[in-house]
Order: structure tokens, then sequence, then C-alpha cells
């Protein structure tokens, strides 16, 4: 039983911090390295502006699109702070995002002759669908970066475009299983943001995979 | 007295039960046991807690995020010459001119000088639809391409060249000659090519269905925009499309 205590005694405490010192900001506190560096890269990437409270989709150092967020709480696990790292810093670009759940589009296949299915009929009454309605939008996701890092969505409001169908019991309860989402703890950080059902459906439907996101004051 | 027998051996039971509880309950096992599940629960709760996350106050934001770590020192110089050196290549990636903006998802074309918005514009943009040939190995996906592209080629009454898919898609067999795949007027009065073959930005015969993803990848502008399109933006303008 002592033995035991003492291995978790052990793995607890003495556990090393993952602390990423190698960036530093510039002296005005805004990091415009970073900044030119993901201009540079010729990829897009994202900005969490934390003051003004907005992200924004970016590409070459020019601002494309903002999404307005209603609020933002930033997390960091507490066994970390608990064990006494509390000037630990955190890097502020986090890199090589995925998106979960995936997005996915419901891709109408074209039947040769079939005016109902051609993405522009000359058919006066057959109206296509969009991709708000091609791309279903859950009310929270999560953007996961390479660095354990994470940021949780949760939308309120109308959801454009979504259409909840009608869900049996069974697939009910499977989906809350499967949003429960078992994973291993993480050591980096978590920001929970609550987004409007408008703004929060276009950062999913245009949402850039494998992209990287700088955070700036 | 049946009943007072009955009785009587009931009160028996129940007093053998007790004393034999209590027995159970005050024995050395018994209590290491009970032990034992305190401390697994308290160890389960401890994981839990230190497994959760604790919330940032506003005043530790910038100590974490924006702060000097301490192992690095930071010399003014260096960090003034970085700085300049990062702004410098910050200029020369940004577009200096006019340059557009298209959000494929929601069908939205902006022209736009720095932060300054010239134009806003409904479009129609890649349907995302699958079209397999039943007659051969071929299949198209019709997406608009994303990424940063720019305009190459600027045509007046352009003329399109209707590609395979067109007559695939109709149903219709392929004409014999070039010639006859040459269709006036389909494209509107303009097209700005991009800088990826086949994908342009151009007019529509399909003005009802601006709005809507319904191309086969470039993009459709309704006549007045593309008007302003043409006279504002020239070749070699940067085109965002996220």
């Amino acid at each position: 039983m002592m033995r035991t205590l003492a291995l978790i005694f052990f793995v607890f405490f003495l556990t090393p911090i993952h602390a990423d010192e190698a960036r530093a900001p510039s002296p005005s506190g805004i990091p415009v390295s970073e900044e030119a560096e993901m201009a540079a890269s010729g990829d897009f990437y994202y900005t969490l502006h934390l003051n003004e409270s907005y992200l924004a989709l970016c590409h070459s150092g020019v601002e494309l699109t903002r999404y307005s967020i209603d609020s933002l709480t930033l997390r960091e696990p507490r066994f970390f702070r608990t064990v006494g790292n509390a000037g630990m810093s955190y890097p502020n670009l986090w890199t090589d995002s995925s998106l979960y759940p995936e997005w996915t589009l419901r891709r109408v296949t074209i039947v040769p002759g079939d005016e109902s299915t051609r993405p522009s009929p000359d058919v006066a009454g057959i109206i296509p669908p969009t991709m708000e309605e091609l791309i279903p939008v859950p009310d929270r996701f999560e953007i996961r970066y390479r660095e354990d890092h994470w940021i949780r969505f949760s939308l309120q409001g109308e959801i454009p475009g979504s259409k909840k169908p009608f869900e049996s019991l069974s697939n009910r309860l499977l989906r809350w299983i499967r949003n429960l989402n078992p994973s291993p703890p993480h050591k980096g950080m978590r920001i929970d943001i609550v987004l409007s059902g408008t703004e929060g459906a276009r950062l999913y439907r245009s949402y850039v995979d494998h992209s990287s996101l700088l955070i700036l004051p | 007295m049946k009943y007072s027998l009955f009785f009587s051996k009931l009160l028996e039971r129940i007093y053998s039960i007790l004393q034999r509880f209590l027995t159970i309950a005050t024995s050395r096992r018994a209590i290491q046991g009970l032990m034992i599940t305190a401390a697994a629960a308290w160890l389960l709760l401890l994981t839990v807690w230190l497994g959760s996350y604790r919330t940032l106050e506003p005043q530790d934001i910038q100590e974490k995020f924006f702060q000097f770590p301490q192992s690095v020192d930071p010399d003014p110089k260096t960090e003034k010459k970085m700085e300049r050196k990062a702004l410098r290549v910050l200029q020369n990636v940004r577009p200096r001119g006019t340059f557009v903006v298209i959000d494929r998802v929601h069908n939205r074309l902006w022209v736009r000088k720095g932060d300054h918005v010239i134009m806003e514009a409904e479009v129609s943009a890649g349907a995302g639809s699958i079209l397999d040939d039943p007659s051969s190995d071929r299949s198209w996906v019709f997406d608009t391409p994303r990424g940063r592209f720019s305009i190459v080629n600027k045509r007046q009454n352009p003329l399109w060249t209707a590609p395979d898919w067109d007559y695939i898609e109709r149903n219709e067999p392929l004409p014999r000659s070039h010639a006859d795949r040459i269709q006036p007027g389909v494209l509107g009065e303009f097209a700005l090519d991009l800088n990826i073959p086949n994908y342009m930005i151009h007019g529509t015969l399909y003005s009802r269905l601006l709005g809507r993803n319904v191309t086969h990848g470039c993009i459709r502008v309704g006549r007045d925009d593309l008007r302003v399109l043409w006279q504002r933006v020239p070749i070699g303008s940067p085109v965002f499309i996220f």
C-alpha cells in the first residue's frame, strides 16, 4: 500500500513540465516575427485576438474574414498548476490543427441527363442545394493542435442551414456517448469559446485543416 | 400462544443476525477493507481534480503568453532588428494594390484595397458534386479550389470551349470538331482568368442561381458586379479563395 502511494506521489509530482520557451515575443508584446513567419508560409492561418475577442482567418498577412466571439475562457490543466509551476508560459503559436468532428460534405452525384442532379439545371423550378445545406454543423466542436492545446467551441442560437433530422433514442444515446469523447488527459491548455450559431457555422464550414493559430493580445 | 411463540423466535433471529453483523463490522479485516476503500475513493477524487482545468484570470493571460521566458535574454537592439526584419517580410507578402477575397462556401466576393472594401457581391461557387463518365473511367469533382491565386488574363466577350463533362452531364454525344465546342455568351461580358488552368471569374446566364453553389469550380458573378471587377481589378491582382 505504502509503495503504491509512493509511486503515485512520484508520478504526479516529479513529472517534467513542458514549457515552450523557444519563442519570444517582441518587446512591444506583439509577436511580429511569428506573424511574419505565418504570412510568408503561403498557407492559411488563424489569429485569435484576446482583447478584441475575435478569431480571424488570414493568408499572406491579410485578414480575410473575422468571426466574432461571444465569450472566451482560457483554462490550464490544474495538475501543472498544482505542482507549483505557476510561472509556466505557453507558446502563442499552435500548429497543425485538426477539426473534430470532421467536416463532411454530402456530395451530390450527377446522373447524366437528370436535370435535378445537375449543378446548374436548365429547368427553372429546380433549386440546387447550397453548401449550407450540404455541410451539417454540430452545436459543439473542437480544434486540436499538435502541441496538445485545444479549443472547444459551443454554438448558441440557431445554426443556419442545419436541419436536425429525426433521431431515434438509441442513436441519440450513441451520439451522447461519442460526445463524451474519451481521450487521454491533455498537457496543453484549453480555450472555451462561445459563438453565435451563424458565426460558428461560418467558421466550421470554411475551416482549413492543418492550419496554425497565432494568439495575439 | 402460537403468536407469542412466533414473535419470540423472530426476535431471537433478529438479535442473532445483529450480533453476527457487529462481530464482522468490528473485525480487523473489515476495518482494513474500509480504509482501503476510503483511500481508493480519495485517490480517485484527487485524480479527477488534478485532471480538471483551472480558469485563467485576465491578469494571468499576459504573463502566460506574452512575457519573456527567463532563459531568453531580451537584448533590445537584437529584438528591434528582428522586429524590423519581420515587418519587412509582412510588407513584402501583403498585397500592395487591389485584391479579391472569395468565400466559396457562402458565395460572397469582396474587392478590397488594404482594409477598405471597394465592392461586395453575391456570387456562385463550385457545387462540390461528382460526375462519373459511364463510358470510361473518368470522373470529376466540381470544387472551387482554396488558396491564394492571381489574375493572369482579362478577356472581353469571352468564348467558352465546352469540356467533355458538359456533354456527359447532359447525356449528349461528344462533338466531333473543336469548333463545335465553342460557345459565345455563356461566360457573360468578361472573364478574369486565374493562374490555375480552366478556372476563372466570369459572368452568368443563371443570375437566378447567384448565392448558391452551382458552378463546376469557376466563380460566377452578376452582370453589374462583373463590370466593377473588370474596371477595378488589374491583371496580377491576388485572389484569395477560402
